[in-house]
């Protein structure tokens, strides 16, 4: 691109090995706290710490251990049921992430298949698909989130799929414009000439072709997914107590902010680094498979 | 001998905001085993809709509006059936103008091989597939067949590419293959070589080729047979010889002064103004309105067609003289 049309197929080959392995350094640099994180949460019941749910009305908001009064016992203090706030965190954070990747899951699946869909097959079944998903953009969140909770109840089941019926009309969207611009292509019309099915072609040809704008949108929404459970579990719409999640911790820590700053302080700090550790990788991620970048041959 | 293939007076319809066109009116043409045939004419002449409304191929604005065609005897479309989708791979192979961008950028070449064998001849086994895969491979010219198989489309040159096309659309060995401009976006002497490759493969094993192009020298060279086509209308067709030494209708004569090589005597002479707009209702021969020829007659009725032995044509005032008159 930068060498105009005068560039050999040597230079341009060496021009994507370059930006690819730049793109791989930053992938990692953004991917490592994500991981160690993953692994702490994971390991959480392998780590020498306290049981999150057991109360001490005794030593209720222990302030954190660089404070005054802080002890090694609670290195992060305590929340108003003397709760350890460490192990609390740690063990929030599992629930909070298992509810946003099943979430994304459940949310990517659906949104890119009727995408592909409705981008492949055009006509009536587009029209449709596209309509339902302007409706549900134009929903707000949180009205829906509270009208399906409480029909429905709280459960951790209600709560991912809520996730997912907020999440799915997005990648709807921009997966039915991408297959709309791949169908064109002729080799879909060679595929089709050479008797594939629809559904091959869908799977087998649209969908990896694809893939790369699935996967950034995915990291993307899983971030977008645990401030969305958070803002449920602080309307107290989340998960259920003795369920730890981030946003529920945040909720029960709300009243005691001006004695204890550090209840709501950590709980909030891991939303805010993890999501935006999530926000960078995906925008790793988009360098390197930017549809826009993408140069087809 | 009967016809492999026999379409029979397809009119295919277009319509856009603007309105519609009759892309394509009274098309005949029949294919025999061995056949191979080149369709040529401009750019907007139906040359292109007509094949690919043969394999039901079409966009979603076009449409069949009415014809038959028959595979083997049997009919596929036409009394209210289409079963055009039962042809596409199996039986009717194609290759399309961009080689580059009819090959899918992530799959190896052998990879897309292999899934047109398993979407048309499920009933063989992995291994028949295999040496299948191989046989036409080392066919197709490539100095190292086993790397081509192994490459993904960026990997090979634009001939390879081209030929790898091919390569895919005989696989599952089609009776008839369609080759829409296949080797326009190649260079001259890749574009012969690659031709005579593709004409090859079809007739060595009894199959037919359609060849659909606007460049009659390179048709002249490798097709049996010819129709010309204008205005979505097959104007004149028979075996390639006689087409060019006598052409019958004033469009094949004008094409054929149009082209250097066999107008070097005589001087180079175009076709003045453009093709009409064929709307539903139009009545008359479409060239009439370009046609040194043409008179009151020609625009008042639409022109039958003439058949004479193996050619016909659809004129009523037919050129008698041959192209090369004089020491020509």
């Amino acid at each position: 691109m930068i060498l105009g049309n005068h560039r050999t197929a040597d230079v341009s080959e060496d021009e994507t090995r370059t930006i690819r392995r730049s793109g791989n350094r930053s992938l990692w640099l953004m991917g490592l706290p994500l991981l160690l994180l993953g692994l702490l949460v994971v390991a959480a019941p392998l780590l020498p710490l306290a049981d999150p749910g057991l109360q001490d009305l005794r030593g209720r908001l222990i302030p954190p251990i660089f404070l005054e009064g802080g002890t090694w016992e609670h290195p992060l203090g305590t929340d108003q049921l003397g709760r350890d706030l460490l192990a609390r965190v740690i063990y929030g954070g599992r629930l909070t992430f298992v509810i946003a990747i099943a979430a994304v899951l459940v949310g990517s699946v659906f949104g890119t298949l009727l995408g592909m869909i409705a981008g492949y097959r055009r006509g009536w079944i587009d029209t449709i698909i596209s309509r339902v998903v302007d409706a549900q953009l134009a929903l707000p969140f949180i009205l829906l989130a509270i009208a399906i909770i409480v029909s429905r109840g709280r459960s951790l089941v209600v709560l991912v799929a809520v996730l997912a019926i907020i999440s799915w009309a997005q990648y709807a969207r921009v997966i039915r414009a991408e297959t709309l611009s791949l169908r064109e292509r002729p080799f879909i019309l060679g595929l089709r000439a050479a008797g594939a099915s629809p559904i091959r072609i869908i799977l087998r040809h649209i969908f990896p072709n694809i893939g790369g704008t699935v996967l950034v949108l995915a990291t993307l929404e899983v971030g977008t997914m645990i401030l969305a459970e958070s803002a449920l579990s602080f309307l107290g719409l989340g998960v259920v107590p003795p369920d730890i999640s981030w946003g529920g911790m945040l909720a029960g820590g709300r009243e005691f902010i001006q004695d204890a700053w550090w209840v709501v302080t950590f709980p909030g700090i891991a939303i805010t680094f993890v999501v935006m550790s999530i926000n960078l990788l995906g925008d790793a991620l988009r360098a390197r498979y930017d549809p826009r970048k993408r140069t087809y041959l | 001998m009967d016809p492999l293939l026999s379409v029979r007076s397809l009119r295919v319809e277009a319509t856009s905001s603007v309105g519609t066109i009759v892309a394509v009116d009274r098309f005949d043409l029949d294919i025999h085993p061995g056949d191979v045939i080149g369709l040529i004419g401009e750019s907007g002449s139906g040359k292109t809709t007509a094949v690919r409304s043969l394999l039901g191929l079409t966009e979603r604005n076009v449409r069949i509006a009415e014809g038959s065609i028959c595979f083997q005897g049997e009919q596929v479309l036409g009394d209210g059936k289409n079963h055009l989708d039962r042809l596409r791979g199996r039986h009717v192979g194609m290759v399309f103008q961009n080689a580059s961008s009819s090959l899918n950028p992530l799959l190896k070449i052998k990879t897309q091989m292999r899934q047109v064998l398993r979407v048309n001849r499920p009933d063989q086994r992995a291994a028949a597939h295999q040496r299948r895969i191989d046989e036409v491979i080392s066919r197709m010219g490539f100095h190292d067949p086993k790397r081509v198989l192994r490459s993904y489309p960026h990997q090979l040159s634009g001939g390879m590419r081209q030929r790898a096309a091919i390569a895919i659309a005989i696989v599952s060995e089609p009776e008839i293959v369609i080759a829409d401009e296949s080797t326009s976006a190649l260079d001259v002497t890749t574009q012969a070589e690659v031709m005579e490759l593709v004409r090859e493969l079809a007739t060595d094993m009894g199959h037919s080729l359609i060849y659909v192009t606007h460049d009659l020298l390179l048709a002249a060279e490798v097709c049996t047979r010819m129709a010309v086509m204008y205005g979505g209308e097959i104007v004149e067709e028979g075996p390639t010889a006689s087409v060019i030494a006598y052409p019958k209708h004033p469009y094949t004569l004008g094409l054929l002064r149009s082209v250097p090589m066999w107008a070097k005597k005589a001087p180079l002479v175009g076709i003045d103004g453009t093709p009409p707009r064929v709307i539903p209702g139009f009545i008359g021969c479409r060239f009439a309105s370009r046609c040194a020829h043409a008179v009151g007659a020609c625009s008042d009725a639409d022109v039958e067609w003439t058949q004479h032995r193996d050619s016909g044509f659809r004129c009523i005032q037919p050129e008698g003289a041959p192209l090369h008159t004089g020491n020509g």
